[in-house]
């Protein structure tokens, strides 16, 4: 149990602080969501009510789909685009997507690699993407209800300033959603700009994330 | 009330038929945001002011003391409020409904209690909210 807990801990500690962030952000948003309606006379939601409701969905699936995108945009943009001197960029010979042998797939693929590396073929080309494809399809899919609870959430603020609610497509258009979008965007992008960046002439010892702290600032590629 | 029948000389003469427009022009089952104001136009229609203004929203019924220096159920009698016409649809969003009658709209909002009414006689205007006869803040 106890090496289970330390050959996952990792996974296991970002899993507690995600759970215990969003239990939390459902306590703040519904009481900022409740002050916003007694200040203008409206009605209050119950905690279970909130967790169902738009404003939530929206407020959530926001950031979800920025941050499946910065990781999917990282994983693709890694592939091709090189950054002198970071760990984050791959060797400046290697850019693109490499050889078979180097990616140990198909007849070169070892023992014990995933059986679709070693199947060839379509399985073989669909392993190889498998990361972004599931990365992009759960971007789309929060982009999607972003999009969804968006509009419900800033209609229903509409008929509270006594106006028609807009249609969906109409609401794709709207300030509201790509307000909400570039927000978490810009974000998303300065954090792994400035990580690419920052991690040439910074160090964290002992992480993977970093350079070896003695490792010289040219070099590139290289992982602590 | 804008060229239209107060309510209150029309209680006589039109009340079933108003009543059946307004109650969902023959659907089945009244949505809880509808029965808000159903309820509401049929408290006015049978002279119960005071069961009208408990269909009210609190805000709503400030408003309406405020503006008339009248309690809740004076200051309807003193209203001409007018039958909003047949029933058209009915549009919902999380705690907000709107629901569009032939000669007005409602809109309604969901509090624990359920759902009340806070904002009626409501008519579009070319730019911006609707022009409400009745509304909150």
């Amino acid at each position: 149990m106890r090496s289970f807990v330390r050959e996952n801990s990792l996974s296991l500690f970002f899993g507690g602080i995600f759970l215990a962030s969003l239990v939390g952000e459902t306590f703040a948003g519904m009481h900022q969501f409740n002050a916003q309606q007694a200040a203008v006379g409206l009605g209050q939601l119950t905690w279970f009510q909130y967790v169902l409701s738009a404003d939530f969905a929206v407020d959530v699936a926001e950031n979800w789909q920025s941050e499946f995108l910065q990781f999917l945009l990282y994983l693709t943009a890694t592939v091709w685009l090189l950054q002198r001197g970071s760990p984050e960029s791959k060797e400046l010979d290697k850019a693109g997507r490499e050889t078979d042998k180097d990616q140990k797939v198909g007849r070169h693929a070892q023992k014990d690699s995933p059986s679709w590396a070693a199947a060839g073929g379509s399985r073989t080309r669909l392993y190889s993407s498998s990361l972004a494809i599931v990365m992009g399809a759960i971007f789309l899919g929060c982009w999607l209800v972003q999009s969804v609870a968006g509009w419900a959430a800033f209609n229903e603020n509409r008929l509270q300033q006594l106006q028609d609610p807009i249609g969906w497509r109409s609401y794709l258009l709207n300030a509201d959603f790509w307000s909400r979008t570039l927000q978490n965007w810009q974000s998303e992008f300065l954090a792994v700009g400035s990580m690419a960046v920052l991690s040439i002439y910074l160090r964290q010892r002992g992480s993977p994330e970093s350079k070896p702290v003695g490792e010289p600032h040219t070099a590139t590629g290289v992982e602590g | 009330m804008k060229g239209r029948q107060p309510w209150v000389s029309a209680r006589a003469g039109a009340a079933v038929a108003i009543l059946a427009t307004v109650s969902g022009c023959g659907s089945s089952q009244d949505t809880p945001a509808e029965t808000a104001a159903t309820s509401f136009y049929r408290a006015l229609d049978t002279g119960d002011e005071t069961g009208a203004c408990a269909w009210l929203a609190p805000k709503t019924r400030e408003e309406l003391e405020k503006s008339s220096s009248k309690d809740c159920p004076n200051a309807l009698r003193a209203e001409t409020v007018t039958s909003p016409g047949a029933f058209r649809d009915v549009t919902v969003y999380g705690t907000m409904a709107q629901i569009r009658y032939a000669e007005e709209t409602v809109f309604v909002t969901r509090f624990r209690s359920g759902w009340r009414v806070m904002a009626l006689g409501c008519t579009p205007q070319a730019v911006g909210p609707y022009d409400c006869e009745i509304k909150g803040a």
